[in-house]
């Protein structure tokens, strides 16, 4: 391994890591060093939970927040069933979360191969799209409700090559949405690409050669050597960026406020209005734990993903 | 062998992403240089002459104050976040038992919370310290939502610090807290680097906590007072993109001098 291999310098810490775990344990510390995140994680968010636990059990409103909650049972999980807005948003999160698994996942996954070598191009590409990841969300979403804005960029490049009338991104119900979900992979793409391309460098140089050997074309490389190695990397970070943007949420709130009516409305975002802006809190709670809940099975996908990827390493 | 074919799909699949991420950013940087007059007479267009009108229309004493709330914000949460973090990565690391793989998956769970779920509990417990208000409330939530992320990340490095190493410190009679302070940390420096620069660049992104946090709009850091005017009618886009350069610069900086080390953070699985 020469040292200018591009192989990711985090797959070396792995690896280390992973030969340390190997050897027998000499390792001492005491766990009293974890005491003060415990701690922290104790109040700062473990607690919290409870009390949203708690308050999706409660009559919960902007009266009485600071003192007693009368409990109600499944009041608020009823209530938030039998809520259209609910339902909608539930369908609206389902629809948005497949277009970003599909657009990140479809197009990092060309990405990663589009940025493998350590050509000039190659990284100059890399580098812009990790710059764009690293921008603040509210400037990525401000950008992009410039360009999609009525006479914004998109607009005027769409005129001058003819089209009459651009359509109307952010304020077209049925559009909004797609809108959304691209911003939003427009981010998590670079992530997406930069994971899998860690993937491909830690490929063993052999495998791919012998299949060239073979008289392979490189097309024929990618699909039938490179993919199937990559299979465990690949769900690990599918499962990752449905995570993500399952929890999505400042993208809505700076580009359409879960508009126009309610076409971008996301659990994520309904949560945050029920709560914030008509302080239902009791309901916003309800649909908090029950979003808590389906990440917590996404995790557990997660978990087993992980797991597999570290078992075929 | 690379074909022709290939490479021209290589070629044109490179020049098309990089359109796609360029195009936008071009847009970024040149609008916040256009007047009030240019953008509203032709947004779409490239070809103005540059001033520097809206960066002196947004340039006065509220920037300069959401400026410091956000440096007050972002370096408060980093070294709140490492301090706690390191020692329990080096604990995990030192730890196999299930406990430890057990503590290490609750990490995972509590870093998929949707953030705006816990909002109103955490404004609860905040609340009831008397906090509200404060930019230490907004890094008290910060640091709630990246500990368990820096966590998972730096436990691996601290797994990669040689067990000889370590053993023969505590030879030499180092012990507890002073093995882990003059040993184990600074060989995990890299790790300590990296995981800083990511809680860095949220936190310094992050806005719904401190909307919902900080009462007062004079103590908003950039992003916040960003979402504040993104949401509102009658936008003055070439001022707002002068304030969206303004508020990403600290993040091009840390960009310009460790994207290496970013890159490389990316591949362990860093969400946003």
């Amino acid at each position: 391994m020469t040292p200018t291999s591009p192989r990711s310098a985090y797959s070396k810490v792995q690896r280390a890591a992973r030969l340390a775990l190997d050897r027998p344990g000499r390792r001492t510390a005491s766990p009293l060093f974890a005491g003060p995140a415990v701690l922290y994680l104790l109040v700062f968010a473990v607690y919290p939970l409870v009390e949203l636990v708690r308050m999706s059990l409660s009559a919960v409103g902007i009266a009485n927040l600071l003192r007693d909650w009368p409990l109600t049972g499944l009041d608020n999980f009823t209530a938030a069933i039998a809520d259209d807005d609910v339902r909608a948003a539930f369908l609206t999160t389902l629809a948005f979360v497949g277009t970003v698994l599909m657009l990140s996942v479809g197009i990092g996954l060309v990405a990663a191969f589009l940025i493998r070598s350590n050509s000039f191009w190659a990284r100059l590409l890399t580098a812009l799209m990790v710059f764009v990841w690293c921008l603040p969300p509210v400037v990525n979403g401000t950008l992009w409700k410039f360009l999609f804005s009525d006479g914004g960029a998109i607009g005027s490049i769409l005129q001058a090559v003819g089209v009459k009338h651009p359509p109307f991104w952010l304020a077209d119900p049925t559009l909004a949405l797609w809108s959304v979900a691209f911003v939003t992979s427009w981010v998590t793409i670079p992530f997406v690409a930069i994971a899998l391309k860690a993937g491909l460098l830690d490929i063993p140089r052999e495998v791919i050669e012998a299949a060239q050997m073979d008289g392979a074309s490189h097309l024929q490389v990618a699909r039938h050597v490179s993919l199937p190695i990559l299979r465990p990397v690949l769900l690990v970070t599918a499962v990752l960026v449905v995570i993500y943007a399952f929890r999505s949420f400042d993208f809505v709130y700076v580009m359409t406020l879960g508009g126009p009516g309610t076409a971008t409305t996301t659990i994520p975002f309904l949560g945050y209005k029920l709560s914030l802006r008509l302080f239902q809190f009791g309901e916003g709670a309800a649909l908090g734990v029950t979003s808590i809940v389906l990440i917590g099975f996404l995790a557990a996908l997660y978990v087993r993903a992980a797991r597999a990827d570290v078992a075929a390493k | 062998m690379t074909t022709t074919a290939e490479r021209l799909a290589l070629g044109a699949g490179r020049a098309i992403l990089m359109a796609v991420y360029g195009i936008p950013l071009v847009y970024l940087f040149a609008s916040s240089l256009k007047s009030d007059e240019a953008m509203v007479a032709n947004p779409g267009s490239l070809i103005f002459a540059p001033d520097l009108s809206a960066y002196g229309h947004v340039w006065n004493g509220d920037l300069l104050a959401a400026g410091m709330s956000s440096f007050q914000i972002a370096l408060g949460t980093v070294l709140l976040v490492l301090v706690l973090a390191a020692p329990a990565a080096y604990a995990l690391a030192h730890h196999r038992h299930l406990v430890a793989g057990v503590f290490v998956g609750l990490m995972i769970l509590l870093q998929m919370v949707p953030q705006a779920t816990t909002i109103i509990p955490l404004f609860k417990v905040i609340g009831a310290w008397g906090l509200l208000g404060t930019r230490l409330s907004v890094v008290l939530a910060d640091a709630t939502l990246l500990l368990p992320f820096a966590i998972v990340l730096l436990r691996p490095f601290f797994l990669a610090v040689p067990a000889e190493v370590e053993e023969a410190a505590r030879v030499d009679g180092a012990t507890g807290i002073r093995a882990f302070l003059s040993i184990s940390l600074p060989l995990a420096r890299n790790g300590i680097i990296t995981v800083g620069a990511f809680v860095f660049i949220i936190a310094w992104g992050e806005f719904i906590y401190a909307i919902t946090l900080l009462t007062d709009p004079g103590t908003y850091p950039l992003p916040a007072l960003i979402s504040l005017q993104v949401t509102q009618y009658g936008i003055v886009w070439d001022r707002l993109f002068a304030l969206a350069v303004l508020s990403s610069l600290p993040l091009i900086v840390l960009f310009l001098a460790m994207h290496r080390r970013l890159t490389e953070g990316l591949s362990l699985g860093v969400g946003k």
